[in-house]
């Protein structure tokens, strides 16, 4: 019997080593905000907002400011109003060349923090989202 | 007096465009690092880093968040943000510093094939090392190709491996930084 149940648990370990991600397609948002709201969060309190929205999915609607392309279909967006406070996704799942450039999209993705330095030489501060889908 | 303060302004808003035409940027660097043991293979991949190169002066920096390297196994990349690289606690990784001789280089519009080595401040785990990381810069157009592949040592960074996954864990990890820099406009 004991035997049984270390093949169970060896053999649920291995298969869960294995596991691919979940598609964030198909998975629940945890917050919905604007580029500004979400991108002044972490400007405002860049600890609380990690505490906040970090591993969790978000969604975030705002004008497609660049696209990021591989092989002829659409790997990410930027979503941006200014072009240095910016949501930078990446897509799970590349998804055919459209129109999208200028339209206001809705991008929903697991957070994983804010990247910006006051003392960088590069302006602003960049949200990023992982394993991000277009919601509409 | 007025003719004074237009002048001021002119030089302060073409220092600024000289300030902007210098440096060269990107959003979406490359980023991987693979860790190559008899046990198994392990490689994870960013696309977000940002980098900035100034050509005035040859400063050279990147940045990456820890958790958006991502992992093909969920369980792997899990593992990585919360037991080595404690990502909550140290969500970002950075490389501060200057490319050698980055004139010589420049005026010379980067001959193929020349290794540069930039010298500066890598900062993983929240533990700061003077380091030397080769680079070569190539024109590409308007832009600019930038590469670098240098190794590091997870025990420098006090990243520490627990014994029973140390033998699946390299010594040291090959890291590959590759990224299309544009001018900054700003």
């Amino acid at each position: 019997m004991q035997r049984f149940f270390s093949f169970l648990f060896i053999s649920s370990l291995l298969l869960c080593t294995a596991c691919g991600h979940e598609e964030t397609a198909n998975e629940e948002a945890a917050f919905s905000l604007s580029v500004e709201e979400v991108v002044n969060a972490f400007l405002d309190d860049e600890a609380a907002a990690n505490l906040k929205y970090n591993d969790l999915i978000i969604e975030v609607s705002g004008p497609v400011m660049e696209l990021n392309k591989e092989d002829g279909m659409i790997t990410g967006v930027k979503l941006s109003n200014d072009e240095f406070n910016i949501v930078n996704c990446t897509f799970q799942n590349p998804v055919e060349s459209t129109s999208i450039l200028g339209t206001t999209l809705k991008v929903k993705g697991v957070c994983s923090g804010f990247l910006g330095d006051a003392s960088s030489m590069l302006p602003g501060g960049t949200v990023e989202l992982k394993r991000a889908a277009i919601v509409n | 007096m007025k003719k004074g303060i237009i002048i001021a302004l002119l030089a302060l808003g073409l220092g600024q465009v000289a300030f902007a035409q210098d440096r060269y940027f990107t959003r979406d660097g490359h980023v991987e690092f693979f860790s190559e043991t008899p046990m198994e293979n392990i490689e994870a991949t960013n696309d977000k880093m940002t980098s900035v190169v100034d050509f005035e002066n040859g400063k050279f920096e990147f940045a990456v968040l820890i958790k958006s390297f991502e992992f093909e196994k969920a369980l792997m990349e899990e593992h990585f943000n919360e037991n080595y690289m404690e990502s909550n606690t140290y969500p970002k990784a950075s490389f501060v510093g200057e490319i050698e001789d980055f004139a010589g280089v420049r005026n010379s519009n980067f001959p193929p094939g020349v290794e540069m080595a930039a010298h500066g401040k890598l900062t993983i785990h929240g533990v700061t090392k003077d380091v030397v990381i080769p680079a070569t810069i190539t024109p590409d157009g308007g832009q600019y190709k930038i590469a670098s592949i240098f190794k590091v040592s997870p025990a420098d960074y006090n990243i520490e491996i627990p014994n029973t996954v140390r033998d699946n864990i390299a010594k040291e990890i090959k890291v590959t930084v590759s990224a299309v820099i544009v001018p900054l406009k700003k």
